[in-house]
C-alpha cells in the first residue's frame, strides 16, 4: 500500500488503515458481487440496497467497489470491474471528489473539532440537492449511507421521502451493521444483500494488504480466532491494545473488586486519544453481559437472564449517554466495571 | 510547470473561476483551483461538482505541468500583488507545494495532485450553435430574475431552455417561473438547435453566465446534451449539469384572450409604484390598481402605518377593473421592460395578466395577482 | 377577520393532470381484486362485468383504465338504446353508475345480447351489487344474475397513502412519509379527497413559496373542514 491518503478522516477511522473509499481491492463476498452483476446484466438492478453485515467485514469497501465498476461503464462480468488506482474516477471516489457519487457519513462537528455523534438530517437533505442535478455525462448517480445504523427518526424519515419516488439510473447504498435496527419502511424499499464475516483465507488476505498480520504464529491464529471475520476487531485488537483491555475487563468483571486495578484500566480507555480502546471496553462489556444472559437462559436461570438482559440495556443506554452529552469517560469506565461486577456475580441463595 | 504570467491577466482569470469555489469545502481538492501550463497558455479550473469553470490566459510557459492549489488563497494573493508585475508560478520538484513569486514578495502554497481534480467536461453534446453574446445575454437578463428560489420545486430551479414553432418560424425560448409570475424569452433559433430537447439551466450556472456575457459582441458556442451544457466564452469554456426535473407546461399559464389593454407610461408608472409601495408591509406589499378610463389609481393600504394613494395617466378604453399586485413583482417586471411603453392585457382580479413591452414582441411577462 | 386583510398572492396554475394510467395504479388489498380483472381482460369469466364500490374507492379510475386497454366505446347509463346504433361495430363497453334511478333497462338488456354474439364485454360500475338497483325488467335481471361480481373496498390507509404520495411525485414533489400519514388520518376516505386536499396543498405551497409540511396540510384540512360547513342556504 502507498502511504498516501485521499480519503478524508472519518468518525471511525483507524490511524495508518486506508478507508474503504481508498481500498481497491474487495476480498471476498463473492456470491454478492455475482448476484448484483447478473442483476445489472439483466437490466434490473434494484434502486436501493442494504449491505447488511458485522462492521468491519468489507460492507463499504465493497460499496466503493460496486461504485467504481458502475461508473467505469463496464460491461458486468464476473466480478466488480477492477479500476486502476491512478485513473481519474478511482482517486476522485476516494477523495469524495466525483459528481456523480455522493458518501454521506457523521458530519463534523465544529464545535468539539471532532464528529457528531448521528449521521444528522441535514446531512440526508444533501441527498434531495444531489439528486436535482444530472448526473453530468448520464452514467449512474450513486449515494452511499455509511452506516444507515447512524440515522435516528427525522434522518430516516427524510431518507424515505428520497427512496419513495427515487429517478432513474439512481442507486442507494445503505450500509446497516445492525439491518434489524432500520425502520421497516426502509427495509422493505430496499433489497437487502447480507455479507457474510470473512473467513480466515480472506481475512488473512485483507490484514496482509493492510499491512497488519502479525509475523508471530500464535498471535496470528489467536488473532483469527478473536477477530470474528471482522477485519476492523482484528486490527483494533491489535493495534490498540484491545487483547488487553479485554482480558483485564474479564478479569475485573469476574474477579473481586481490585480498585487498583479498575483505575488503570480506566485510566487507560478514557481520555481525548483513546476513543478507540473505549469502544473495545464498551464492546467487550457488552458483549460479557450477553453471554452470561444467554447462558443463563440456555440452562433455565430465567430469573438471572432477564436481570442480565436488563444490565445489558442499562450498560448500553449508558454508553450512549456517555457519548452523546460528553460525560466524564473515566467514571463511566469505573462505573460499568462495578455494574458488571455486580451483574456476573455467581448468584447467591437458592432459586 | 513554470510560468510566468502578467498579473493582470491572471487576475482577471482568478476573477472568473474563484467564484465557482465554494468557501467551505470538507473535501480538499474541491477548494483547490487546477492549474495547467502548456504551449503558450496557463490554464486555470474550478469546479463545485455541478459547475465547472475553465479559462485560458497567455503565458511563458517555460516549463510545461500541471497542479492544483486553493484558489481563494491563491486570488486574495494575486489581488494584493501590485498592478502591472509579473508573476512566476513555480511548482517545487517534489510536486508538494508550489511558489507564487513577484518582485520581493514570495508565497509558497501547498499542492495536490492534478490527477485528483475532478471533471465534468467529458462527454459528447450532440447539439451545437452559436449565438452572439448580446443575444444569448438578453434572454438571460429578461428572465433570470423570475427563477425560484424554493428548493421542493427544484425544476424550477434554473431557465427552461427549448426550442419551439412559432408562426411557422422556429425560435429559441428561456422561460424562467417561481409560480406567480413567469418571464419568457425568444429570439430566433440559432443553426444547429433544431431538435433540441428542451433543458433547464440551473440558478448558479445562470448567473456566472451574467457575469461573463458582460463583454460585447463574443460569438458564443453552446453544446448541449441530456444532461450536461457547455458554453465556449472567448478564452472561459463553463461546463455545467442540469436540473434534472420536467419543467412544467408554461403555456398553458400564458393567458390568450384576456381583452382589457392598458398601456403606461412605464417610467412615470414604476415610479409611482415605488412611491406609493413606501408604506406597505413588510408582509403583503399588495399594490391596488384601480383601472378606469384614461387613469390607473395606485392605492396601498397598510392597517399599522397608514395609506397612500397616486393617479397615474393610462391609455384604456375597456371595462373598469380593481386588481391588486405585488409591488415588488409590478417593479422587477417594469425595470425589465425596456421601452417607454408598458402594455398590459387583463382579464379579472383573479386571473394572470400579460405584461409587455409596446415595442418587444419577443418577450413577455405573466403576474398572478393578489387578493385583496 | 384576519383572513380578509392580509393580501394573498395567487399562484400560477402550473400543476398539470395527473397521471392515471396501469403504471401509475396503487395496488393494495382494497383494490386488488378489481385491479386483477382489469389486467387479466380479454380472459374474463363472463360477458358482463360488474364493479361495485363505494364513492371514492377508485371505480371510474380503474374503468378508465380498463377502457383505454381495451378501446371501449362509453355508453350513457340513461340513454343506451339512443347510442347502441353508433356504437353497434365498436366491442366492448363501459357504463358508469349502472345503479342510477332512470338506468335504460331495455337499453341494457339489448347491450348485453350485443355483447354475448359478439363474444365481447360490457364493464357496470355502481355503487351497490345489481340485485340492488331496483331492475324491473325480468330478462335484464336474469342476465345481471350471470354477470361476474368484482367488489372494491373503502381505500385504506395504503392506497391513500400510495396515491397522495403519487400525486406528489407527478408534481415533482418529494413530501416526507410522516406529512402523508398526517393527510390519511384526517381526510375523508376516497380518492377523490386525496386529490382535492393535494391540489389545494399544492396551491397553498405555491402560494406562499413555502415548502410541503405537516403544519402547512394542517392549515389547508381545517380550512377544507371550515369551508364544508359553508353550505350555501
Amino acid at each position: 500500500m502507498s502511504e498516501e491518503r485521499l480519503a478524508p478522516q472519518q468518525h471511525d477511522s483507524l490511524e495508518g488503515i486506508a478507508e474503504p473509499s481508498e481500498t481497491p481491492e474487495l476480498v471476498g463476498h463473492l456470491e454478492a458481487q455475482y448476484m448484483l452483476l447478473a442483476a445489472q446484466k439483466a437490466g434490473r438492478l434494484p434502486h436501493a440496497i442494504v449491505l447488511a453485515g458485522p462492521q468491519g467485514i468489507g460492507k463499504a469497501t465493497f460499496a466503493f467497489a460496486f461504485a467504481r465498476h458502475l461508473l467505469s461503464g463496464a460491461e458486468p462480468g464476473a466480478n466488480f470491474e477492477p479500476v486502476a488506482i491512478d485513473s481519474p474516477i478511482y482517486r476522485q471516489i476516494a477523495s469524495g471528489a466525483h459528481p456523480s457519487v455522493l458518501h454521506l457519513t457523521r458530519p463534523a462537528n465544529d464545535k468539539t473539532k471532532g464528529f457528531k455523534t448521528v449521521l444528522s438530517v441535514d446531512e440526508i437533505r444533501r441527498i434531495g440537492r444531489f439528486l436535482s442535478f444530472t448526473s453530468g455525462n448520464g452514467s449512474y448517480r450513486v449515494v452511499i449511507i455509511d452506516p444507515a445504523d447512524d440515522m435516528r427518526a427525522a434522518a430516516a424519515n427524510a431518507l424515505l421521502k428520497n427512496l419513495e419516488e427515487p429517478p432513474s439510473r439512481t442507486i442507494f447504498i445503505l450500509i446497516a451493521h445492525s439491518p434489524g435496527a432500520l425502520l421497516p419502511t426502509i427495509r422493505s424499499r430496499c433489497q437487502v444483500i447480507r455479507l457474510a464475516p470473512l473467513n480466515d483465507k480472506d481475512l488473512a488476505e485483507v490484514l496482509v494488504r493492510a499491512g497488519q498480520w502479525p509475523d508471530d504464529e500464535r498471535v496470528s491464529d489467536a488473532l483469527l480466532a478473536r477477530s470474528e471475520g471482522s477485519a476492523r476487531n482484528a486490527i483494533i485488537l491489535q493495534q490498540y491494545g484491545g487483547v488487553e483491555i479485554a482480558t483485564a475487563l474479564d478479569a475485573l468483571a469476574t474477579g473481586s473488586a481490585d480498585i487498583a486495578a479498575s483505575q488503570r484500566l480506566a485510566e487507560a480507555v478514557s481520555g481525548r486519544d483513546s476513543a478507540i480502546q473505549l469502544d473495545v471496553f464498551n464492546g467487550r462489556a457488552l458483549e460479557l453481559l450477553a453471554n452470561a444472559a444467554a447462558d443463563a437462559a440456555q440452562s433455565g436461570d430465567t430469573n438471572r437472564a432477564k436481570k442480565l438482559s436488563d444490565a445489558w440495556h442499562m450498560a448500553r443506554i449508558a454508553i450512549t449517554e456517555t457519548a452523546t452529552y460528553n460525560l466524564d469517560q473515566k467514571q463511566h469506565a469505573l462505573t460499568m466495571i462495578s455494574r458488571l461486577n455486580t451483574a456476573l456475580k455467581p448468584q447467591s441463595g437458592r432459586m | 510547470m513554470r510560468v510566468i504570467i502578467e498579473r493582470s491577466n491572471l487576475l482577471k482569470s482568478l476573477n472568473h473561476i474563484h467564484r465557482v469555489v465554494e468557501r467551505r469545502n470538507t473535501i480538499p481538492i474541491l477548494s483547490n483551483a487546477l492549474l495547467t501550463a502548456e504551449g503558450a497558455t496557463l490554464e486555470m479550473k474550478a469546479t463545485d461538482l455541478d459547475l465547472e469553470m475553465n479559462e485560458a490566459t497567455p503565458a511563458r510557459v517555460e516549463q510545461a505541468g500541471s497542479t492544483t492549489v486553493p484558489a481563494h488563497l491563491l486570488y486574495d494573493i494575486v489581488r494584493k500583488l501590485p498592478d502591472g508585475a509579473e508573476v512566476m508560478l513555480k511548482v517545487d520538484d517534489g510536486g508538494a507545494a508550489m511558489s507564487v513569486i513577484s518582485g520581493r514578495t514570495s508565497f509558497r502554497l501547498q499542492c495536490l495532485p492534478a490527477s485528483d481534480f475532478p471533471a465534468l467536461s467529458s462527454g459528447s453534446y450532440p447539439h451545437i450553435f452559436r449565438l452572439e453574446s448580446t443575444a444569448l445575454k438578453g434572454l438571460i437578463d429578461k428572465t433570470q430574475f423570475a427563477i425560484s428560489t424554493e428548493e421542493t420545486r427544484y425544476y424550477l430551479n434554473g431557465i427552461y431552455f427549448h426550442t419551439h414553432e412559432s408562426g411557422g418560424k422556429l425560435k429559441l425560448r428561456a422561460v424562467a417561473t417561481d409560480g406567480h409570475r413567469l418571464a419568457r424569452a425568444e429570439m430566433d433559433a440559432p443553426a444547429g438547435s433544431e431538435g433540441m430537447a428542451g433543458i433547464i439551466i440551473p440558478r448558479k450556472t445562470v448567473s456566472e453566465m451574467q457575469k461573463l456575457l458582460d463583454d460585447p459582441d463574443i460569438a458564443v458556442t453552446t453544446e448541449v446534451s441530456e444532461s450536461k451544457i457547455r458554453f465556449t466564452i472567448g478564452p472561459v469554456i463553463l461546463t455545467s449539469k442540469l436540473i434534472d426535473g420536467t419543467f412544467p407546461d408554461y403555456q398553458r399559464v400564458i393567458p390568450a384572450n384576456n381583452d382589457k389593454k392598458l398601456i403606461l407610461d412605464r417610467q412615470s408608472f414604476a415610479s409611482a409604484v415605488d412611491r406609493v409601495s413606501t408604506i406597505s408591509s413588510e408582509r403583503g406589499r399588495a399594490v391596488k390598481l384601480s383601472i378606469a378610463d384614461g387613469q390607473v389609481t395606485l392605492a396601498v393600504n397598510n392597517p399599522d402605518s397608514g395609506s397612500a394613494t397616486e393617479e397615474v395617466a393610462a391609455d384604456y378604453s375597456s371595462d373598469p377593473i380593481e386588481i391588486g399586485f405585488n409591488a415588488k413583482y409590478l417593479l422587477d417586471v417594469a425595470a425589465q421592460l425596456g421601452g417607454t411603453e408598458a402594455r398590459f392585457l387583463l382579464a379579472d382580479a383573479g386571473s394572470p395578466t400579460l405584461i409587455q413591452d409596446a415595442a418587444d414582441e419577443h418577450t413577455l411577462y405573466v403576474l398572478m395577482p393578489m387578493r385583496v | 377577520m384576519n383572513h380578509s386583510t392580509v393580501p394573498q398572492q395567487l399562484p400560477l396554475d402550473l400543476a398539470g393532470t395527473p397521471a392515471f394510467s396501469r403504471d401509475d395504479l396503487v395496488v393494495t388489498e382494497a383494490n386488488a381484486g378489481a385491479v386483477s380483472l382489469i389486467d387479466r381482460w380479454p380472459d374474463w369469466p363472463a360477458p358482463v362485468v360488474v364493479l361495485a364500490g363505494p364513492a371514492g374507492s377508485g371505480k371510474s379510475h380503474l374503468a378508465s383504465i380498463w377502457r383505454a386497454k381495451a378501446g371501449a366505446s362509453v355508453v350513457k347509463a340513461d340513454a343506451i338504446e339512443q347510442s347502441i346504433p353508433q356504437v353497434r361495430e365498436a366491442g366492448p363497453w363501459l357504463l358508469d353508475d349502472a345503479d342510477i334511478a332512470d338506468l335504460d333497462q331495455n337499453g341494457l338488456f339489448h347491450l348485453i345480447n350485443l355483447a354475448r354474439q359478439q363474444g365481447s364485454h360490457v364493464l357496470l360500475t355502481a355503487r351497490r351489487f345489481p340485485a340492488a338497483w331496483g331492475v324491473t325488467l325480468p330478462d335484464l335481471a336474469s342476465r345481471l344474475k350471470a354477470a361476474t361480481l368484482i367488489e372494491i373496498h373503502e381505500p385504506d390507509d395504503a392506497l391513500l397513502a400510495g396515491v397522495i404520495t403519487k400525486l406528489f411525485a407527478d408534481r415533482q414533489i418529494e413530501v416526507e412519509p410522516h406529512t402523508v400519514s398526517y393527510i390519511v388520518r384526517r381526510i375523508e376516505r376516497s380518492l377523490a379527497a386525496a386529490i382535492n386536499v393535494v391540489e389545494r396543498l399544492d396551491y397553498a405551497a405555491l402560494s406562499q413559496h413555502s415548502r410541503i409540511t405537516r403544519a402547512l396540510a394542517a392549515e389547508v384540512i381545517s380550512s377544507l373542514d371550515e369551508r364544508q360547513g359553508e353550505l350555501p342556504l
